[in-house]
């Protein structure tokens, strides 16, 4: 009985320590919550920052997780699959951000449009990566710390579009490395207006526009119907991400 | 006539009107009167039946994820080895069944209308819409339909295509000496909504059937109906009066489209844009759905946009529905 009663305090002991583990497994950053603010987004209340930050070029990611990418590879199969890939990945690099890049103006021009004076910012002004992190942020407040930019800048809000990911998206993962689904046209990241007193989100949105290009997406050297995706995934974004924010 | 002159471009309106004059409209209109002499005889073999699909909708991959391959520590990597190379092989034979299945399944009945289905083209990601949805939906189109023919469709308005300079022939008979075949294989897709419709073709001009000289690709859009509450009611309304004529009118135009940047090469004068010409993406709206192009814009009046595609396709597509009006010449941007 005795020993009965000490193996379920043994039971319990586990139990408990793998449930305090699973819990602080949880005890992450929250991710941001969709939202939009209505009003309160357009409010005049002087000048709002804008700040777009792209890569340089399009890029072929490989290793995406929401994808079944990367799972269980190491550096050997990674450079296997860079390898394989490298001719597509060339032609991915080759093509063009330039209708992407006027997400910029798009945006200045709808805020105009509602009636709100817009300051471009560049990179020198403001760099997502170098911002401070945010001590609480809880899916309501924004994980980096925009507050100091309220003075350095001379601003209320700022609207920033970050889409780190851009190109085509083919996963592959596992020891023997295999493409776990076909590559697709991709864009993603994130789009939010701060407000620089409480580092509040008044608006926030995630993008994550995905297209396949068929059965019949292997047309090298130009990958037509790939790069048609391509050139739709931008529109399509853009047009989200646009008409999320133009809602009052 | 108003709400026609609303929903389909000027050219293919006047189409249309020899659609609309009930059966027998060809011997109404006398052919005579405004046709050009023929340059191509459209050969449309009287069995040669309607395909009707509806647009595949795609979603994206992020309900479709596979799982990676990883080793579970405990056991013999040579056989976890062994067991995902089977199951590759089980799953991929599985896919590629699936596959067939799916794209048999657009089979045309005799001399009648085909049913189609969604088609998932994109290799990883599920279908959207699963096969039966789709059947059902176009089951009533298929249905009234049925029996009709692409010869007979085209016969309504077969004085267009005359003065388009095309003789619809039914290929029985040996065509005219020097005017050349044009062939199409047309498909007809309803948009996920149903308010618009567009018809895929092949084109291909003189030599046979299956060798033809000259070959491309057309994609014409229909104008949607956005004014019809019911969709189904509108296009089926009168034993399908308005489908029957927009379905004419499109193939039609595609046919025209096709012969003229065809016979363009002929003449040793690349059609479309000239060479240099910068690409593009040009944004469409239909009804509730957005259509993208990219490529190269060889024609835009207050009519129709023609924009030849990276991916080698002449794509026609009312301008109304064109959404940077800027591209269009001044007189035309009002509209829209």
């Amino acid at each position: 009985m005795t020993q009965r009663g000490t193996g379920f305090r043994w039971l319990a002991a586990l139990g408990a320590f793998g449930t305090v583990m699973a819990l602080a497994g949880c005890a992450t950053v929250p991710p941001p919550v969709e939202q939009h603010r209505g009003q309160a987004v357009f409010e005049r209340l002087g000048t709002v920052g804008l700040r777009v930050e792209l890569p340089d070029a399009p890029g072929l990611t490989l290793f995406d997780g929401e994808r079944g990418g990367g799972g269980g590879m190491g550096l050997l199969q990674q450079g296997i699959v860079l390898a394989m890939t490298s001719r597509l990945a060339d032609h991915v690099k080759s093509l063009s951000l330039g209708e992407l890049r006027a997400i910029e103006d798009e945006l200045a021009g709808l805020l105009e449009r509602k009636g709100l004076p817009v300051r471009r910012l560049s990179a020198a002004e403001v760099t997502l990566d170098k911002l401070p992190r945010h001590p609480a942020p809880d899916g309501q407040v924004a994980a980096r710390d925009f507050r100091p930019l309220k003075a350095q800048l001379g601003l209320q809000r700022l609207l920033v579009v970050s889409l780190p990911q851009v190109g085509v998206n083919y996963p592959f993962g596992g020891f023997v490395p295999m493409a776990t689904g076909d590559p697709m046209a991709w864009v993603a990241g994130e789009a939010y207006m701060v407000d620089l007193q409480s580092n509040q989100y008044l608006w926030y949105r995630k993008v994550r526009v995905l297209r396949g290009a068929g059965k019949d997406w292997d047309q090298p050297p130009s990958w037509p119907a790939l790069s048609t995706r391509w050139f739709e995934v931008v529109e399509i974004a853009k047009d989200q991400t646009l008409e999320h924010l133009a809602r009052d | 006539m108003e709400r026609m002159r609303t929903l389909l471009p000027t050219t293919t309106r006047r189409v249309l009107l020899c659609a609309l004059a009930l059966p027998g409209s060809a011997t109404l209109v006398p052919a005579t009167a405004a046709a050009a002499p023929p340059t191509a005889v459209l050969i449309v073999d009287p069995a040669q039946p309607l395909r009707i699909q509806r647009q595949f909708v795609e979603r994206t991959a992020d309900a479709s994820l596979q799982g990676s391959a990883q080793f579970q520590a405990g056991v013999n990597p040579w056989a976890q080895l062994l067991v995902y190379a089977l199951a590759s092989v089980v799953a991929n034979k599985t896919s590629r069944a699936l596959a067939e299945t799916a794209e048999e399944l657009v089979v045309p009945t005799e001399q009648a209308v085909g049913s189609g289905v969604a088609l998932d083209a994109t290799g990883s990601t599920r279908k959207v819409q699963r096969a039966e949805d789709a059947a059902q939906a176009l089951r009533p189109y298929v249905e009234v339909l049925s029996g009709t023919s692409l010869h007979g469709l085209l016969a309504a308005g077969s004085s267009e295509l005359q003065r388009a300079g095309l003789q619809l022939d039914d290929g029985r008979q040996v065509p005219p000496r020097g005017l050349p075949a044009l062939r199409i294989a047309p498909r007809i897709v309803f948009a996920a909504d149903q308010r618009s419709i567009s018809v895929e073709t092949a084109v291909g001009l003189g030599g046979s059937a299956d060798n033809p000289e000259r070959a491309m690709r057309v994609i014409v859009h229909s104008l949607p109906e956005t004014t019809s509450l019911d969709i189904s009611e509108h296009w089926l309304r009168d034993d399908a009066r308005a489908l029957r004529s927009t379905l004419a009118a499109l193939v039609a135009t595609a046919a025209r489209t096709g012969v003229l940047a065809l016979q363009a090469v002929s003449q040793a004068t690349p059609p479309g844009a000239p060479a240099g010409t910068p690409q593009q993406t040009f944004r469409f709206r239909l009804a509730a759905e957005n259509l993208y192009l990219r490529g190269t814009l060889v024609e835009a009046d207050c009519e129709q946009v023609v924009v030849d595609t990276l991916l080698a396709t002449r794509v026609v597509v009312p301008a109304a529905t064109l959404r940077d009006r800027g591209l269009l010449p001044a007189r035309c941007r009002s509209a829209g």
